[in-house]
């Protein structure tokens, strides 16, 4: 009897290549035909980043990999998404996809009974990449707040600071503390 | 839709060439919508061309592809950043010759996550550059029907294109590979989404007409052969004006015929007069000599501008508390 | 059996339900999807009013009803008319696109975003339609089967959200078989909203503050004072060199003209204390000016008539202090203007003579019309005649990168100069991969009036493609800064590295130069212009500070 991390690791390239295009099939047809072609890292980051991450994230929830490695590649695909034309629900649907395309591939296997307690406890783990990109998406989110807080402090902060020190004490250079 | 319509329009313009030749309008097919087909080509081209040059240069807006000319020990890139007449000409020849900027169309592939490679995404440019020049090759053989006798360039070209002398007429070359070319570029168009995105229908419509052209030549020379000398006498009679339109003719030459006349009719009007077109490209056929001649604008006009004198006016008080000069205390 | 590109793979497994989208609608019927963090707030009121501009009126970009003027339609389309007949490039670039697709996957913007619309293609096409339904013979006959459109509100607002998306940078057209140029477009698509009234206010804003003050941010000329006195406290902190700040000096041999960006914001502040040091460092005989203390102008991303309004006033002023010629600082777009616009706008400068170096007597023959070089130019022959004492070592603690940025690169062509510089006073530097440089190189999101906070977004999805690119080489190399010789980049780049390539910093090269030259009198550089020490140095004492008790 195969276990169902064999079956998963049989059909690891077409399960992956199937849930990369889930993740794109987010973008409009035309342009997801363009991440997909292109595979020139610079001119492509977005399918790039989704067609490793994918992949890797898949290969570390079947090693059991730390969850270190699975957030690396998790914020490479996230911190893309958390700053285009999508939703929140949007941009992390594409992890419970992998159910899906798990299902699709391993075909009636998945029906087996045996089967389904092992898969039910896939989706336990995949249900945990989602929250971890859950989490992922709304530190990205906060980053680009700060991003624009800060651009704006560094429009001013050296001025005023500038200014105050020479309020503050207006006999004194301050370029010349001594 | 957009591919549909001009699809079935090629079609039933061909038919209609072909059944106007069956019903004995061969007058009309062979002389009249050829002449008018001239007369549109030419017309219709001096006037786009004339259109677009009666739009002036205000500014000299080259885009630069190298490095400028400034200091006479860093060497710059005549042809991608031209700095006279002829370096212009240079490149304004590898943009029309050698289309250029398609070859530019370069990407960088990772493999294995680590190792970079270089590469250039040549399928648009072999493309367009096999279509483009096996019209032009294909072009100069037809000279041989309106001349006589044949100049030598025309026979010659044949000779080249016929070099591998198989079948009875000789295949041409530049046949075959302009009827792939233009499918592969209808291929093209359908088959990478974002390119059929942005496709309208003027961008089909062309592409299923020289499609049309090509193969109906292919047929009238390999399959159906037709009355060459009676093609030759009508062409020749053209030239003469004195049309003459032989008995002899098949009417799938006219359906041949009567598609080029649409083509030539339809090309000043449409997408494909950027055969002039780019001749007048201010981004390419202007020298990078910007800040060493200056460039006229003929219809500069005075703008209402701040003066000086309105600004001081304005801060004097504040320059002076401050110290910095001004002109009127 | 279906392969995974086609619909019918999805479709063929019940279990599958996944949200892939049916073959879309054309473009056409498409309407444009406005959220905040993607568009930038509209033109206030008060500055369309400084400038005498058209419709000034309060509106927001999320109303309903932009308030356009009741008769808006004829405005735009007698607009289009008046410059098909003024300008070359835009007629010829509405009547030759083959859509052949070959600048579709080159917009920064496309590439971070996925939004069709963005692709230089389609962004022309939102003009061309118009243009071929009520200017071509063929549109107005065939009207939509000839690819035209009619001319509604919604095409207006699509303009506006997608015209206030392209940086202007012109990578587009150095792919384009037929030079198009999708500036062109973009900059006739803004003027032709301008006359509605329809401005985005971080563009109008500033240009109305240089049209009053002199410069974009409205520094009036006292404040302009202070802020260079502030810098040259701080420059004699890291060097203990006091510089002088001459200022609307007449009779001096050199007008400096650099962006405003640099009086400010950090790290252009930094670039611009290294000014200050080179020129004092060399006894140059220069000048600023309040009244053109902005090379940079905003006109060039509102109208060709705002452009020249803002850019007269360089060669005013140059004739009105009597200097001979020009020298330019680090700025992008400020060179587009110089290099393409300016001469041919409020030229003649014959009051002006051939820049000539006064330390090394070089002529820059190449600026014989315009009278103004870039700095980069002055420096690099400098450096070539041996007139700076360099340390490059102090830099040593830098791997720096350079990226070019898009007006200088494409507009002019200064490659060779900037990163002559950068190997003479850095020993570590390394190129970004070959398409993401030079004449390929990708904007920074930012240029063109986006450079603000409000379509943060926005720019970061432009500015990916940049900051992918700034990433590989920080992992495959170490580097650790992006030099840049823009005021622009060196504002909004710095945040494109925050989000994707952490732990890259941002300087202008002049700073480099400042930091690795060996100035007379200077007392032990322990600290860079940022009052950052300077790592070997600081090393250095340790080791050497027991040894001299």
């Amino acid at each position: 009897m195969t276990t169902l991390g064999e079956l998963l690791r049989d059909n690891r390239d077409m399960i992956v290549q199937r849930w990369f295009y889930d993740g794109l099939a987010t973008y409009p047809e035309d342009s997801a035909s363009a991440f997909k072609r292109q595979k020139d890292p610079f001119a492509n980051p977005i399918g790039h980043s989704l067609r490793l991450g994918t992949k890797a994230i898949f290969d570390a929830l079947l090693d059991g990999a730390d969850s270190d490695t699975i957030q690396h590649h998790l914020n490479e695909i996230v911190k893309i998404r958390a700053v285009q034309q999508m939703t929140a629900s949007e941009a992390i649907r594409f992890v419970f996809s992998l159910k899906q395309a798990v299902r699709a591939e391993l075909g009636h296997a998945a029906r087996d009974p045996q089967m389904v307690d092992e898969l039910e406890a896939f989706d336990g783990k995949v249900d945990r990449v989602a929250l971890a990109a859950f989490d992922t998406y709304v530190q990205c989110r906060e980053q680009v707040s700060e991003l624009r807080v800060s651009e704006v402090k560094r429009q001013v902060s050296w001025i005023i600071d500038r200014v105050n020190r020479r309020d503050a004490n207006p006999e004194m250079a301050p370029a010349d503390p001594a | 839709m957009n591919v549909l319509i001009p699809l079935v329009a090629v079609g039933g313009l061909f038919i209609v060439g072909f059944l106007g030749a069956v019903l004995g309008m061969g007058w009309i097919f062979g002389v009249a919508f050829p002449y008018l087909a001239v007369a549109f080509f030419l017309g219709g081209l001096s006037y786009r061309v004339i259109g677009w040059a009666n739009s002036p240069v205000p500014f000299r807006i080259p885009t630069t592809c190298g490095q400028q000319k400034s200091l006479p020990w860093i060497k710059r890139q005549r042809i991608e950043n031209p700095h006279s007449t002829l370096e212009v000409i240079g490149r304004m020849a590898l943009e029309v010759l050698c289309f250029r900027s398609l070859l530019r169309n370069t990407k960088v592939e990772m493999v294995d996550g680590k190792r970079l490679v270089y590469a250039t995404d040549l399928s648009l440019w072999i493309g367009a550059m096999a279509m483009h020049w096996s019209f032009l090759i294909i072009l100069i053989r037809h000279l041989r029907f309106f001349t006589n006798p044949v100049p030598y360039f025309a026979t010659f070209t044949e000779k080249l294109d016929g070099f591998m002398e198989i079948g009875l007429p000789v295949f041409f070359v530049t046949t075959v590979v302009f009827v792939i070319a233009v499918a592969y570029l209808l291929y093209r168009r359908l088959a990478i989404s974002q390119v059929r995105y942005i496709s309208l229908l003027g961008d089909y419509f062309p592409l299923f007409l020289l499609l049309g052209i090509g193969v109906s030549g292919f047929f009238l020379r390999h399959l159906t052969k037709t009355d060459v000398a009676a093609v030759k006498e009508l062409a020749l009679s053209w030239t003469h004006f004195a049309p003459v339109v032989p008995e002899t003719i098949s009417p799938l030459f006219f359906g041949h015929l009567f598609l080029v006349s649409v083509l030539l009719a339809y090309f000043p009007f449409s997408k494909l007069a950027h055969m002039a077109g780019v001749f007048l490209s201010p981004t390419r056929n202007l020298a990078n000599t910007n800040r060493e001649i200056r460039h006229i604008n003929p219809w500069n006009y005075p703008v209402k501008v701040h003066t000086y004198e309105e600004y001081e006016d304005e801060l004097r008080e504040k320059m002076k508390t401050a110290g910095i000069p001004v002109e009127r205390q | 059996m279906a392969k995974p590109d086609e619909p019918e793979f999805y479709e063929k497994e019940d279990l599958l339900k996944v949200d892939w989208k049916p073959p879309t609608k054309g473009w056409m019927d498409v309407p444009v999807d406005i959220r905040p963090g993607t568009y930038i707030y509209p033109g206030k009121a008060k500055n369309l009013k400084i400038l005498d501009l058209p419709n000034a009126r309060d509106w927001a970009v999320t109303d309903q009803d932009w308030k356009l003027p009741a008769d808006w339609k004829t405005t735009i389309l007698d607009g289009m008319a008046d410059r098909l007949s003024k300008y070359r490039s835009f007629k010829l670039f509405m009547d030759v696109c083959v859509r052949c697709g070959a600048c579709a996957d080159k917009c920064h913007f496309f590439i971070g975003s996925g939004d069709p619309k963005n692709m230089p293609v389609l962004r022309a096409e939102l003009l061309r339609s118009i243009y071929r339904k009520d200017f071509t013979a063929l549109g107005k006959v065939f009207g939509k089967l000839a690819g035209g459109r009619e001319l509604t509100e919604d095409v207006i607002k699509e303009w506006f959200y997608y015209f206030y998306q392209c940086t202007e940078c012109r990578r587009c057209s150095v792919f384009c078989p037929y030079g198009i140029d999708t500036a062109e477009i973009t900059m006739m698509g803004r003027e032709l909203l301008g006359l509605l009234g329809l401005y985005v206010n971080w563009v109008i804003e500033p240009v109305a503050n240089c049209f009053m003050v002199g410069n974009h941010l409205g520094i009036q000329p006292h404040g302009l004072k202070d802020t260079l006195e502030f810098m040259a406290d701080d420059i004699e902190e890291a060097t203990g060199i006091r510089v002088d700040i001459p200022i609307n000096k007449k009779g001096a041999e050199i007008l400096f003209v650099t962006p405003s960006g640099d009086f400010v914001a950090e790290p252009g502040i930094f670039t611009c204390m290294s000014y200050m040091l080179l020129f004092h460092e060399l006894g140059l005989d220069y000048t600023w000016s309040t009244y053109a203390s902005d090379g940079g102008n905003f006109g060039l991303f509102t109208s060709h008539e705002t452009l020249k309004r803002l850019n007269a006033k360089i060669y005013t002023e140059a004739k009105r202090l009597g200097v001979k010629w020009i020298l330019g600082g680090e700025c992008g777009h400020m060179w587009r203007v110089i290099h393409q616009y300016m001469d041919t706008m409020t030229g003649p400068a014959d009051f002006l003579e051939v820049p000539k170096s006064p330390m090394t007597g070089t002529v820059f023959e190449h600026a014989r019309s315009t009278k103004m070089i870039h700095l980069m130019e002055f420096t690099a022959d400098l450096i070539r005649n041996n007139k700076l004492k360099l340390d490059p070592s102090r830099n040593d603690h830098i791997t720096v990168t350079f990226h070019d940025s898009c007006n200088p690169a494409r507009a002019m062509g200064i490659f060779e100069e900037p990163r002559y510089v950068i190997r003479s006073v850095c020993n570590n530097f390394v190129e970004m991969p070959e398409n993401t440089i030079r004449e390929q190189t990708f904007c920074c999101g930012g240029g063109a009036g986006l450079g603000t906070d409000e379509n943060m977004e926005m720019r970061l999805r432009g500015g990916m493609p940049r900051g992918n690119a700034v990433r590989y080489v920080q992992e495959q190399h170490g580097v650790n800064q992006m030099a840049a010789m823009c005021a622009i980049d060196r504002a909004t780049l710095t945040t494109v590295a925050d989000y994707w390539a952490p732990g890259v910093k941002v300087t202008g090269i002049s700073e480099l130069v400042a930091n690795a030259m060996i100035f007379t009198g200077e007392k032990k550089r322990t600290e860079n212009l940022r009052l950052e020490p300077i790592p070997g140095v600081a090393e250095d004492d340790e080791v050497e500070a027991p040894s001299d008790e």
